[in-house]
């Protein structure tokens, strides 16, 4: 249960994070509203007993991407976008079309993996301890995890 | 290391790309302006690209209301121009003073007069140098090293004039009182024990790699730029011109002691030439001190000068080697107890304008520690 | 959420936050004495108990800084960005106090069973990447403030703390080469009775490379740039007063801790001292002991050393840090090679020949970089 309360709130972080990153006029708003996107994945990451993968989403995507765009953008002269310029492209509306596509691409694979997702743990503390016992064999999350992207794979692949 | 002055700065433009500068404005509250100073300037990232000093925050008036009372009322206003150095101020204007009426000065008060320049000249270098390395960001450690010499200088200035800084001591003729008894022994014991403290601080800074890798090649001031500028005392000397005025014009007694003036070759002229001149300089001070102390007559300390005169009508121009650099006072009279024209010439203003020469090209930390090693004073800029 | 796990995690975490906020106020208490000191003042001696003239040494002066901090006016710049102002010591404070779990310091209360959340297998991995997190923080306090020192010291900061991750974590990388875990408790155990890694010519550098990019890491003199006083008045938190400047402290403060700590774990032994076989709960008290031996440390170079100008400092870390860094590694990966042949002749040719190689290189880059700078000879004239 405890899992499926952290995923909700990182995903619902992540999601938030990554629409006012799109949405916000002020460059570093944005960029600060991508960052807290990364940790959201990170989060999710960790909760898929990733935790070098989201140790690396810290340190790359936070770490060293975001410092490179605010150092970019802190520069720049005008950063609150407010210059009365149209922020879409003439082509926004192909755009909306690729990207629905994807995105229902995307929701046809995920649907028969459902069932395999988020490692069920017996007792709540039992899944924080895991993570920190060296002895734990992470093998078979990894199996699941790795079943559930070749699923993927395959659902594409045919 | 290369800070080499580029004066014709370009900045990189390319077609659809707009470059600014950022314009900072330092001052004229900053903690490092030494006072009410301000410095526009303009930077390419850390690069000083252009510099403008502003000063005169701190104007009072102080020509004009010298022109408005006797010769004499003006003395204490002096104390108030370098505000480190007022027995110096003192010494020059009454030299000016005393041209103009031609009075006689006592032995006595001349050899106090050299021993009191001498520890004001350690007091401000010794604090210049404390100063300069907390610009140079050393959090105070070597500018309390600094205050501690300077505090016991100070009391004996406190003992012989009642105040520490605004002193108010030189009259035309003299000196305003005495020094106390016991005075000079405690001065010698003072004087004697400063070398020790020199050797200290020489061993801890001097050499220290960060201090030598941010001072050398700094701030370079050219032998010809210094000249033609008008620059004068430590600072000209790092430029590599031995010009000093107690050796120029023996004012005073000073042709009746021995000691020597540092410079440099000119071949570089940056910080570190101009801090340690000043070093170097605390030396010979204390030569000077060391035979004034022992060489001092008893004696008379006033001249049979007047409270107020009307001298005839003319003009002097007195100018002494003050720390700083050469203090003059140019005054005209008109044969009325008040000065027709008096005007300062202070060493810290000209010494100023080369500011942006040298600061250009630099870092901002840089224009820091380069407006540090000049050595100004606010009350004397601005007047 | 179950009780018991919530209560397991407040006893593994609210002691860490309690433990150390209690250090920070003793260690400003202790940095401010001892600064005087060194520059021959006394330093806070009037707080102590209130109402009395009991002074104890100033040591309330944390407690009265604290209160003046907190009523003191909160005045935010017009026309900065209010929320970002905000939210910038807040997010310069959080990554500091999270970085703390990482390390192995064993609690008498902590039993085998408590939750030991941060323990992960990647601690050492997660602490560079949450300790990065503070260059935002810092980037946001100075961009927020609109103030051009703030962004002058934003720029500064984000610049050097960017340069000196990259010594910091290479230097890490030799420690973790040699015990072949990310495990902070695991590297910690493997240094148990005395076998120090700093005690190793490779261990030694690393740890030197370690100390210097973490003092510039933790913006403390005489990396101070960001906070420049004489050139950039207080750098990114120039515009700050009150609570959120109280903020920035408490974070630096526990910044330091944390990278101390991450030093004593890495080269220093973590907990390991004289005395564990009889007092197991000792090893909290020597680990906390080396943390200060560290931050003394950083005191000591606060009251002597002048500041590095901006191209110095980065030319420090890429001239001189990061090529002595990366040779050290190799320097290790033979040194692990010879360590498996386990035979005391070869050990003793490989530290002769490791401490030859790094000083030399380090004498060697020295050179190059010093550049023309000596003392020089002055004429006079008589």
């Amino acid at each position: 249960m405890n899992e499926v309360i952290a995923f909700w709130i990182l995903s619902a972080i992540a999601v938030l994070g990554a629409l006012v990153a799109v949405r916000k006029r002020n460059l570093i708003h944005g960029v600060f509203a991508l960052l807290v996107f990364f940790a959201g994945l990170s989060g999710l990451f960790l909760l898929l007993l990733a935790e070098f993968i989201a140790a690396v989403q810290v340190l790359v995507y936070i770490g060293a991407v975001g410092v490179l765009l605010l150092f970019a953008i802190m520069l720049t002269e005008r950063v609150a976008g407010d210059d009365g310029r149209r922020m879409t492209s003439r082509g926004w509306s192909w755009g909306l079309v690729v990207a629905a596509a994807v995105f229902v691409l995307l929701l046809l694979s995920l649907w028969p993996v459902q069932q395999l997702s988020m490692p069920k743990a017996k007792d709540p503390s039992e899944f924080l301890t895991q993570i920190s016992d060296p002895g734990y064999d992470g093998n078979s999350e990894r199996k699941r995890i790795l079943n559930s992207v070749r699923t993927i794979v395959n659902r594409w692949s045919n | 290391m290369s800070t080499a002055a580029a004066p014709n700065y370009e900045l990189i433009q390319q077609d659809g790309l707009e470059t600014n500068l950022l314009e900072v404005s330092m001052g004229p509250h900053h903690p490092s302006t030494h006072g009410v100073f301000r410095m526009d300037v303009k930077l390419d990232g850390e690069t000083v690209v252009d510099l403008r000093p502003v000063f005169g925050y701190l104007h009072r008036n102080h020509e004009k209301l010298a022109e408005n009372m006797s010769y004499l009322s003006s003395m204490p206003f002096t104390d108030r121009l370098d505000y480190f150095n007022s027995m110096t101020n003192n010494w020059a204007y009454a030299l000016a003073a005393e041209k103009l009426i031609e009075v006689e000065v006592p032995e006595r008060a001349e050899y106090l007069r050299v021993i009191m320049a001498e520890l004001t000249r350690l007091v401000n270098h010794v604090s210049l140098v404390g100063f300069f390395i907390n610009d140079l960001g050393a959090l105070g450690t070597p500018l309390l090293y600094a205050f501690r010499e300077r505090e016991k200088i100070l009391d004996l200035f406190e003992q012989a004039s009642g105040a520490r800084m605004m002193c108010n001591y030189f009259r035309f003729g003299g000196l305003r009182n005495d020094v106390p008894e016991g005075w000079l022994e405690r001065a010698a014991k003072v004087v004697d024990h400063f070398p020790s403290f020199l050797d200290e601080y020489e061993q801890l800074l001097c050499e220290n790699e960060i201090i030598l890798s941010r001072t050398q090649g700094v701030g370079n001031l050219p032998r010809e730029l210094a000249i033609s500028a008008g620059v004068t005392g430590p600072m000209l000397r790092a430029s590599g011109v031995a010009y000093d005025l107690r050796k120029v014009d023996q004012y005073g007694i000073y042709d009746r002691f021995k000691f020597r003036v540092p410079y440099t070759d000119g071949d570089t002229g940056d910080c570190y030439d101009r801090f340690m001149i000043r070093m170097l300089e605390m030396r010979e001070s204390i030569e000077i001190l060391k035979q004034a102390l022992a060489g001092i007559p008893e004696g008379e300390i006033m001249g049979n000068a007047p409270r107020v005169f009307k001298p005839k009508p003319a003009e002097s121009y007195g100018r002494i080697e003050g720390p700083k650099g050469e203090l003059g006072f140019y005054l005209i009279a008109d044969g009325t107890p008040k000065p027709y024209r008096y005007r300062v010439r202070p060493p810290s203003l000209i010494n100023l304008t080369v500011l942006r020469d040298m600061c250009l090209g630099g870092k901002i930390a840089d224009a820091v520690i380069i407006l540090g090693s000049i050595d100004i004073v606010l009350g004397e800029v601005d007047r | 959420m179950s009780l018991e796990l919530l209560i397991d995690i407040l006893i593994a975490t609210v002691p860490l936050m309690l433990i150390f906020a209690t250090l920070f106020a003793f260690t400003t208490w202790l940095e401010r004495k001892a600064l005087a000191r060194i520059q021959n003042r006394i330093g806070p001696n009037k707080v102590g108990i209130p109402c009395t003239r009991i002074g104890l040494f100033g040591l309330g002066q944390p407690a009265a800084d604290g209160i003046k901090m907190i009523f003191k006016e909160n005045i935010v710049p017009r026309g900065a960005d209010r929320l970002f102002h905000l939210l910038a010591p807040i997010l310069a404070l959080i990554p500091s106090m999270l970085v703390l779990c990482f390390l192995p310091l064993d609690f008498p209360w902590l039993n085998e069973n408590s939750v030991k959340a941060f323990l992960l297998d990647g601690a050492v991995i997660f602490f560079f990447a949450i300790t990065g997190l503070n260059t935002l923080a810092v980037f946001m306090a100075g961009w927020a403030s609109r103030n051009k020192y703030s962004l002058l010291g934003g720029m500064r900061a984000v610049a050097q703390m960017v340069s000196y991750e990259i010594p910091l974590v290479l230097s890490a990388v030799i420690v973790v080469m040699m015990v072949g875990s990310l495990n902070a408790g695991e590297i910690a155990g493997a240094q148990k009775g005395g076998n120090w890694f700093v005690f190793s010519p490779w261990g030694f550098a690393a740890f030197v490379i370690f100390f210097i990019a973490a003092l510039a890491e933790t913006n403390r003199s005489p990396f101070d740039l960001p906070e420049a006083e004489s050139e950039i008045i207080a750098g990114y938190f120039t515009e700050y007063s009150g609570f959120k400047f109280a903020l920035f402290f408490l974070a630096e403060y526990i910044a330091m801790f944390a990278i101390s700590g991450l030093a004593v774990t890495l080269f220093l032994g973590g907990g390991d001292g004289p005395g564990l076989a009889v007092l197991p709960w000792l090893s909290v008290i020597w680990f906390l002991a080396k943390i200060f031996a560290l931050i003394a440390v950083m005191i000591w170079l606060r009251g002597t050393l002048p500041r590095l100008r901006v191209d110095q400092l980065m030319g420090f870390a890429w001239k001189f840090m990061l090529p002595l860094s990366i040779l050290n590694i190799f320097v290790a990966g033979f040194a692990w090679h010879a360590e498996q042949l386990d035979n005391k002749f070869i050990m003793v040719i490989t530290w002769l020949i490791s401490l030859a190689v790094l000083y030399g290189a380090a004498s060697g880059l020295n050179q190059l970089n010093r550049g023309k700078v000596r003392p020089r000879e002055y004429k006079y004239a008589e």
